[in-house]
């Protein structure tokens, strides 16, 4: 079923988006909830679920589900991750990094 | 006019509400459009329109839109109105939150030709304290009412430094009561050396960190357009203060 909207593509800013979806990621107690979204930001880009995700970049499925679980710290995450974070949503990892090493200062939850 | 397909909009939805939060992402590509039109009106509703306008508010408060969804995407039925329509309440407390308080800007122009002045706009006649003790205006975010005088370190810089007083009336001419102390905060725990400024400030004003940071980068373009703009502030052009 179909109706009608106004356009195709909503450009939003996606660093900030990350920034607060980690936000609310460290108040569910998350524990790299940068990362987290980093990797969940990634694969929203792609489109895919975990499995289709690990296989697209070449991962192992569990390191995918860790990494969007937030327990892979922002430095530790798979390159392929990080490379399709900076090139490809075009994210500012450095930004991010500032953002998470805040996060490592705060309790979380 | 291009055609929404419902079946997109069940399986993101149907997505969030199994706890997959990457969902979105493609949720904010693909409907954020929608969730602009709704934003948008509402702020029309609340005499926003300067916010409507500006790209990065809007885009804020669509993402905002787009969380309220995520929230609650558990309880939507595909077979009902559609997320943004079924959640209208949920997106507006968002932008009523955002705002910081339903209401009209006074237009400073209209005000002085009716003979008002502006409670926490162009009053000048005591000293206002930038945060905690000091309470300023009657409504939830502050805005409009009168001041509590209250000096404080600003507040003398305001009286001893002309560029200071220039700075702190230019700020009052582009943001409100809440907004203002938000980014003054902001700015001075920042320069103080506080690694973690918005988390500080947020946790004061009852705000999220990446609202704080939000704020102050509003206020903060709108200080720059007015400097550049009003040939009265001249004296800030260049000002570190300005920059990020």
């Amino acid at each position: 079923m179909t109706t009608m909207a106004t356009d195709r593509v909503w450009d939003t800013d996606q660093t900030l988006l990350c920034e607060r979806l980690a936000e609310r990621l460290h108040h569910q107690g998350v524990a790299h909830p940068v990362a987290a979204a980093v990797a969940l930001a990634v694969r929203g880009d792609l489109g895919c679920d975990r499995r289709g995700f690990a296989a697209r970049l070449g991962l192992d499925p569990a390191v995918v589900e860790a990494a969007d679980a937030g327990q892979v710290a922002l430095a530790d995450l798979p390159a392929p991750i990080v490379l399709a974070a900076r090139h490809a949503i075009h994210l500012d990892l450095d930004r991010l990094a500032v953002i998470a090493q805040r996060y490592e200062h705060t309790p979380a939850g | 006019m291009v055609p929404i397909e419902r079946d997109e909009v069940a399986r993101l939805m149907a997505q969030m509400a199994a706890g997959d939060q990457s969902a979105v992402f493609v949720f904010i590509a693909s409907f954020g459009g929608r969730l602009a039109g709704v934003v948008r009106r509402q702020l029309f509703e609340f005499g926003r329109r300067d916010v409507a306008a500006d790209r990065h508010e809007l885009d804020y408060l669509v993402q905002s839109a787009a969380f309220a969804l995520l929230d609650r995407a558990a309880g939507w039925s595909p077979d009902g109105a559609l997320p943004w329509t079924w959640a209208e309440r949920a997106i507006r407390a968002e932008v009523v939150a955002y705002l910081g308080h339903p209401s009209v800007e006074l237009d400073p122009d209209h005000a002085e030709g009716a003979g008002i002045r502006r409670g926490a706009g162009t009053d000048r006649s005591g000293p206002r304290r930038v945060g905690g003790a000091g309470r300023v205006g009657t409504g939830p975010d502050g805005a409009g009412g009168p001041v509590t005088p209250d000096p404080d370190e600003f507040d003398d810089l305001v009286a001893r430094h002309p560029t200071v007083a220039l700075l702190d009336e230019a700020i009052e001419a582009v943001a409100n009561a809440r907004d203002r102390r938000v980014h003054l905060e902001y700015r001075l725990q920042k320069r103080s050396g506080d690694v973690s400024p918005a988390h500080t400030v947020a946790a004061e004003f009852g705000l999220s960190p990446a609202n704080v940071r939000q704020i102050d980068s509003r206020v903060r373009r709108r200080l720059v357009a007015l400097v550049e703009a009003d040939d009265r502030y001249a004296g800030l052009r260049g000002l570190g203060w300005l920059a990020a």
